[in-house]
């Protein structure tokens, strides 16, 4: 059994809290769509907010408003989903995001990627397709970023860790590695989601970032 | 839900609604607008409220916490889609009956009663999380206390409460 990776209990309570900025909340609902038991973890933590709304004293007098000016309908509020977006493998949670349209573009050999309309800072959010066999050259970050593993497999190459579907991978500020696909995996998609851009350390890592700003 | 229920549980909720709206910093004017549209929404969406997938207590704060951030913060929160065809390992698919629904209520219960028995240093935690909308940063900025003795007393919290469902579930 390989390990899997979940987003911090921080994180999850932000998310049921209401606390967490967009950007978290996208990432954990990604990864809330593949793992049922960090779905529990939120129900729990939501009846956590229910009971803290339940037990505690209310504050003033609230009139009644007309019911009867109140149309009983069923409002829509999930987002209508993208049928392509569907057919490549993308959560739904992302599909508002994809403004551009869900294709995948070239960015480099064994790279392509679908822009987000996320932008946090200055880097830009995206889906990332790589090829199987891809190395990303060592970097360092500058910021928080995560990736979510949509679909394959993502071996960090520093830690030896393995991500795969639903698992997220959380880089603090600070800190450097090196990641790969295996080749026998296939193609792997991620969703990323940084803070800052990062530091490529070596000359084919810095040449990668100039083409592709990644 | 008819229209006496739909009181009753006005009566019961509106007041605290209210109260969550005021600790979080809206002044009392917003604070009013939206406990009015919290309020309409239990009420148009009330046939939607499904008691296995939690308690009412439990529905009125999803509500009121998605408002919080919709209407005031300018925000979305992106959520998980059962319907996703990428969606897997599926106990929220389990058809709606009475087992389930005990289950969900016996939930609550047993979250009400670990939520009174966290120490006071826990309960402040949650409560700003969940109540002043601050983060755990900011409350640690706020109240002088390390960031990792905030986050270690929030996961302590969280055991609290995992351990008594799971406890109670066991019986």
């Amino acid at each position: 059994m390989t390990p899997q990776h979940h987003p911090e209990p921080d994180e999850l309570i932000a998310y049921a809290s209401g606390s967490s900025p967009e950007w978290v909340s996208l990432v954990v609902a990604c990864h809330l769509t593949y793992r049922a038991e960090c779905r529990e973890e939120v129900a729990l933590l939501d009846a956590l907010g229910g009971a803290l709304l339940a037990e505690g004293p209310g504050e003033g007098n609230v009139p009644l408003p007309d019911l009867d000016e109140a149309p009983r309908a069923a409002v829509a509020t999930a987002p209508a989903a993208l049928p392509e977006a569907d057919a490549l493998g993308i959560p739904r949670c992302v599909h508002p995001y994809l403004k551009g349209g869900a294709r995948f573009r070239y960015l480099a050999p064994g790279l392509k990627q679908i822009p987000l309309a996320l932008d946090i800072g200055e880097f830009p959010s995206r889906i990332i397709r790589f090829a199987g066999g891809f190395t990303v050259p060592k970097h360092a970050h500058e910021g928080l970023e995560f990736l979510v593993v949509l679909d394959g497999v993502l071996e960090d190459s520093t830690t030896g860790e393995v991500f795969r579907t639903g698992d997220v991978s959380r880089r603090e500020s600070g800190t450097a590695h090196r990641q790969h696909i295996p080749w026998r995996a296939g193609p792997c998609t991620c969703l990323v989601i940084s803070e800052k851009p990062v530091v490529a350390s070596t000359w084919w890592g810095k040449l990668l970032k100039r083409v592709t700003g990644v | 839900m008819d229209r006496a229920a739909f009181e009753g549980v006005f009566a019961d909720y509106a007041p605290r609604v209210r109260a969550y709206f005021l600790r979080h910093g809206l002044n009392r004017s917003l604070a009013d607008e939206v406990v009015q549209e919290v309020m309409l929404t239990v009420w148009r969406e009330s046939e939607r409220f499904d008691p296995a997938k939690g308690s009412l207590s439990t529905w009125v704060f999803t509500i009121a916490r998605n408002r919080l951030i919709d209407s005031v913060r300018r925000q979305k929160r992106p959520e998980p889609d059962p319907t996703d065809p990428c969606w897997s390992g599926d106990p929220d698919a389990r058809p709606p009956s009475p087992e389930a629904a005990a289950a969900a209520a016996s939930r609550a219960r047993n979250v009400q009663r670990a939520l009174l028995s966290l120490p006071p240093e826990q309960r402040r935690v949650v409560e700003a999380l969940y109540f002043e909308g601050q983060t755990m940063s900011e409350l640690s900025a706020a109240s002088g206390v390390p960031l990792g003795t905030i986050k270690t007393r929030a996961r302590l919290a969280l055991r609290a409460l995992r351990g008594n469902v799971e406890g109670e579930t066991e019986e």
